[in-house]
Parts: C-alpha cells; structure tokens; sequence
C-alpha cells in the first residue's frame, strides 16, 4: 500500500524493565502456530503463481478467439482480465514478501528468547546468593545484557515491518456499457462508476479472515515508577489500551490507575505486581494511635499532609499499588520527630544498584512492599531507623502486610503498648504471618511459570523476601527477636525447664564464718 | 469474421470459461480455504511484548492478514466471474442467428451483467448475515 508504513507505535523505555520482565516478554515466543503461518504464506504465494499461470495461458487462448483489438467488448473483457492478473502478480510478490518478514520477526523474537533464557537464569542464582545486588551489582549487569538483546529484536522487528504487505483491497468492476440506460445501484449510487478500492463497499467488507482480527497486546508492565515509553517517542503516549497506564503521575486526586513518577530515587530494582488493588485506605489499626516510645504521632498521612488519618494521599498511590500507598501512610512523622515522613519513592532506601533488600527474583516484588514495613518502622521508632530498615528486608513479599503492622505500631502488635515499635523484625513478622496463613494471590500473568519444587513460593509474590521472613522472624508462630529482651517467650507456653520442687540443703562444713549449722 | 465487434469464436469463449472455472476450483479456491484455516490464528507472536516496534508489527500483520485473505477469496470470484461472462457472451452469439451489430450490444454487457449479477449476490448474503459466520472475531483487545 501507498500509506506510510508505521514502524514503531512508541518508543520503548528498555530501562524500565528488568530481566524477569524482559523474559517473560519473549518466554512464549517462538509458537510453532506462528511458523505454520510462514509456511502458510509461501503457500498462498505459490497458488497464486499457479493460478496466474493458468489465466495467462487462458488468456492467449481468449484474445485469439475473441481479438480485442477488433471488438470493443473484448478489449474490456481482456482488460479486466489483465487487471486480474497483474493484481495476482502484486499477490504473489506480497505473500512472499509477509512470508519473509514475519519469518525475520519470529526469528528475532525466538533469537531474543534463546539469548535471555539464560540471562534469567543466572538473575535467578544471582538473586539467591548471599551477595546483595548492591554490592556486586550482578543483577543491573544482566538487565544490561536482556536490554541489548531486546533492543537488538526490536531493531530487526522494526526493519521488517514494512515487509508485511497489506494490499489494498481488490474488486472485479467493469464499466457500464455506455449505451445503456443508467440505472442505479442498491445504494442509489450510478452503477457505472469505478469506485476506488473499497469503494462499493459491498464486495466482501467483512468476510476473510474476519472483518476484524484481534490484535493480543498483554505486556508485561514496567517497574513501578517507570514508565513503559519514552514520552517523546514515535507517538508518545503509553498504550491507552493498557489499564494503569495513563498518564504520568495520578494527581492528587488521580486514584491508583496512573503511574507514578517518583520525584526522589528510584526504585529500580523493586517490582510490583500488576493487579494488586491500590491501597487507599490502612486498616483501622493503623490511624492514630497511643504515643509508645515517642512516635505516638500520627502515622498516616505523612509529613503533614492534609489527608485525615488513614488514608493514604492519592496521589500517591499509582500502579504500584499498595507499596507505595502504605508507605506514604506510614512514613508519618510522629510528634517525636525521629520518624522519617514522606513517600517511600522519595525516602525509600534505593540501593546503588537501584535494587532494595529483599526483592525477589523471579521478577515478582521484591520488597515492594516489605519495602514499605521499614519505612513505616522507621517512621514510628524515634532513634531507631536502623532497626525500622529492617522491616524492608525481613517483610519481603509479604511486606505489604509488614508495612501494615508498622503503621498500625508494632507495639499493638506485639501487646506490649509502648514497647520499642516500629521494628522492622516485628513488621517482617506480621508479614511472614499474612504470607503462611493466607492465601496466596494470584501470580500476575506475565510472570513465568514458578518451578513446581521453588521454595520461594512460600510467600506471596515473592520468594526470597519470604524465605527471609521466615528466617528471621520465624514462621510467624513466635515473636521476633528482641535484642533488649532475648529471653523473651510467647505467653501461654509451658516451660521446657522449670526450677526443681525440691528442697536442696547446703552444707559448707564446718569453721564457716557465718554458718550457724 | 471481417466487420469489427462480431469477430468471435464462441468455441474459444466456451474454453475459457471452462479452463477457467476448472483451474480456480483447483488451485486457487482450495488454497483461499486452505489459507484461511491456516492463518485463522490470527497474530501468533509478541503478545506480552512491549516493544513499540513489535506492536506496530502486530497491527500491521493483522491488517495484512485481512487485507491478503480476503483479496484471495476475491481473485476466486472475479476469476469465475469472468468465466460466467465469457459462456454468456458465447451464449449470447450462439443464440444470434446472424452476428448483426444489434446482436453484440447483449453481448458487450455480457461482462457488465456478469459483475452487476455477482454484487448483488453478495449484497444478498452480506444483508443475510453471512459473513458475520465466516471467522468474524472481536475488535482488536
């Protein structure tokens, strides 16, 4: 067709995705369906090129009998003839032509999924090992690597394009012999014009294939705070089609579908799942509650902001979902003043690498919420941030839930009201409870397949922040560990050793200062 | 044979049609269907992509897979339409006693009448809902 070919519908922010994503873009690629349409192409090309073939030949056999150049009639037959034939000519040369690009597409999409296959793999092993990302940076390494290859893809998609030939459509319409009365067509239109392509409207508008084939557009979203294009890219916009995945920044009153900009650093390496409810709102517990320890102000509503107490600003709450939302709720300063306010996008503990503590491998939200536990611990303990960043790490994918019980004052949680709060073992806690005794939620679709024996699946969304909850705060069936009272034990259990019922005697013997004897 | 405009051979008209009908049940027919059934899947790569470039490729194929197809189904008609004409042209000759100018006018709209008779077939069978059960699908998700 004579119309521009479109290229690219945006420009794609590679850096917004991660290995994990990355993978699960091009993990299904490579369908044995899509090259049975390549063969299916060549098919189509080569019975064209028999039937013109065959038309050609009839043809020569049609002119001798019936010369055009001697009958007025038999020039127009011929023509409409010829017309014919060179339109399946064109057939030909397209369907060869679709055949060879969609073939380069699917060998670029299948050399992208072989070439990050076992980039993932190693982000997987990477992820496990006892080196945090931010020290080695092994996995911001690897994303580097799954970009390259996407990026190259993308290069050879875009170049091929153009190659798949959308014809304009085709209709046998012959003129009107001039010396009969005009009538007129169905459609009131005089019948002896020539409409352009489509232009009747009536010829199979509809049939085919479909008069509209679906076009499956699912992908996998960026990492929260990033945005899925580059604004100023081929047409600029984000896919409208994709829900939360408006604009940038919601607004202050823009509800959970936008996406966020975070205004501090960036959270790179923290992911959140699609489908999670955005958290507008904490639980009861979490509003305003007694001072314990000096962080007896209010929790919700961050740095004075005018929202009343429980509800998390809007604004704040975008794609991600409840992570940043109960962050924004428990990042509240307490009259204390040792409590670190604001949004966890702006204050949250963004590594070097851009990864926090605690994210999980497989793409899932590392963190994302567990995250949020630190800050909030942070947020209520005066004195104690450090113990609150905890929370962040030990909350794992459960961290939603952790952040929760940092906000509400671990102190209630723990029923020791004025107790140290705001520790992060404590919310980490709450969270491995919330990821063993509830169940899990559902895995977002765009994630890949979780190995059947992982035992990252312990916790929700998330692995290895469970599997860190569970280490260190055990399996939810006892409290965290308090290094101000290591002796602690949950109330109601018998003792395992108790001080014997008998009565001892103690005889030093005699010449004794002091002993009566 | 030597007055223009009624110079013809109906036999040679008559092969035609018949080649022609013959060579399009053969080849192309079967392979519009065959096409069809094949390509129903409809865009079969990048669907959680979200490559600009591979959603573009996407949009584009499934036009082309539209556009291609139905361009086949076509070629098989205009092919037998032509076909059609060309026996009613013979027909009409044949049918003349003498192959007087008065006698090609029918015959010149053979073509015309051929084609007018086939659009309003279709008409027909759009107005009655058929291609509603010929692989229609829902609007691009």
């Amino acid at each position: 067709m004579s119309d521009e070919v479109l290229s690219s519908s945006w420009c794609t922010a590679w850096q917004s995705y991660n290995t994990p994503r990355l993978w699960a873009m091009v993990a299904d690629e490579d369908d044995p369906e899509a090259w049975r349409q390549v063969a299916a192409w060549g098919d189509i090309s080569g019975s064209v090129q028999d039937q013109r073939a065959l038309l050609v030949k009839a043809r020569e056999d049609l002119v001798a009998a019936w010369p055009p150049e001697q009958n007025k009639s038999a020039a127009a037959f011929v023509q409409e003839l010829d017309t014919l034939i060179g339109r399946m000519d064109a057939a030909r040369a397209d369907a060869d032509e679709t055949a060879t690009g969609l073939a380069n597409i699917l060998e670029a999409l299948r050399q992208a999924k072989n070439n990050i296959q076992p980039l993932y793999e190693q982000y997987k092993e990477k992820s496990g090992d006892l080196v945090p990302a931010w020290f080695d940076s092994a996995e911001d390494e690897i994303d580097e690597q799954a970009r390259a290859h996407m990026i190259t893809a993308e290069g050879i998609v875009q170049e091929n394009v153009a190659r798949l030939k959308v014809p304009e459509p085709y209709e046998l319409n012959p003129e009107k012999p001039h010396f009969d009365q005009e009538p007129t067509r169905d459609d009131g239109r005089p019948s002896g014009v020539r409409g352009g392509p489509g232009a009747t409207g009536s010829a199979g508008t509809g049939a085919g294939i479909g008069g509209a084939i679906s076009v499956p557009h699912d992908p996998v979203p960026p990492m929260p705070g990033r945005e899925p294009t580059i604004p100023d890219g081929v047409t600029g916009g984000p896919d409208p089609s994709r829900p939360g995945d408006g604009p940038t920044g919601g607004g202050p009153n823009g509800g959970g579908t936008g996406s966020v900009t975070p205004a501090g650093p960036s959270l790179a390496g923290v992911i959140t799942p699609p489908g999670v409810p955005p958290v507008e709102t904490l639980p009861p517990g979490s509003g305003p509650f007694p001072g314990g320890g000096g962080g007896g102000g209010p929790v919700t509503g961050g740095a004075g902001g005018p929202f009343p107490p429980g509800v998390v600003p809007p604004g704040q709450v975008g794609s991600g979902g409840p992570g940043r939302g109960a962050t924004a709720a428990s990042g509240g300063v307490g009259p204390g003043g040792a409590g670190r306010g604001g949004v966890r996008p702006v204050t949250g503990r963004a590594l070097p690498s851009g990864a926090v503590i605690g994210e999980t491998v497989a793409g899932g939200p590392r963190s994302a919420m567990g995250g949020v536990g630190g800050a909030s611990g942070r947020g209520v303990a005066p004195g104690r941030s450090g113990v609150g960043g905890a929370g962040g790490v030990v909350g794992g994918g459960a961290g939603g839930v952790g952040s929760r019980a940092g906000a509400g004052g671990v102190g209630n949680v723990s029923g020791r009201p004025g107790a140290v709060t705001g520790r992060g073992g404590v919310a980490g806690q709450a969270g491995a409870a919330r990821g063993a005794g509830q169940p899990r939620p559902p895995r977002p679709s765009w994630l890949p397949d979780e190995p059947a024996n992982s035992g990252r699946g312990s916790a929700p969304m998330g692995a290895s922040g469970g599997a860190r909850g569970t280490r260190r705060a055990g399996d939810g069936s006892q409290p965290a560990f308090d290094p101000d009272n290591p002796w602690q034990v949950a109330e109601g259990v018998d003792p395992v050793i108790a001080p014997s019922t008998e009565e001892h005697t103690h005889d030093p013997g005699p010449n004794v200062i002091g002993w009566r004897g | 044979m030597g007055e223009p405009g009624i110079n013809v051979e109906t036999g040679g008209l008559n092969k035609f049609a018949t080649d022609v009908h013959v060579d399009t049940d053969s080849v192309l027919a079967p392979a519009t269907v065959r096409a069809q059934v094949q390509l129903s899947d409809g865009v079969r790569f990048g669907v959680k992509n979200a490559s600009g470039a591979v959603h573009a490729a996407k949009e584009r194929y499934a036009r082309s897979l539209v556009a291609s197809t139905e361009n086949l189904k076509r070629y098989v008609d205009a092919a037998k339409l032509l076909a059609a004409a060309a026996q009613k042209v013979a027909a009409e000759f044949d049918a003349s006693d003498s192959r007087a100018a008065k006698s090609t006018a029918q015959a010149e709209q053979a073509l015309w009448a051929a084609a007018e008779e086939a659009r309003k077939a279709r008409v027909a069978a759009d107005q009655a809902g058929i291609p509603a059960t010929r692989g229609g699908r829902a609007a691009a998700v």
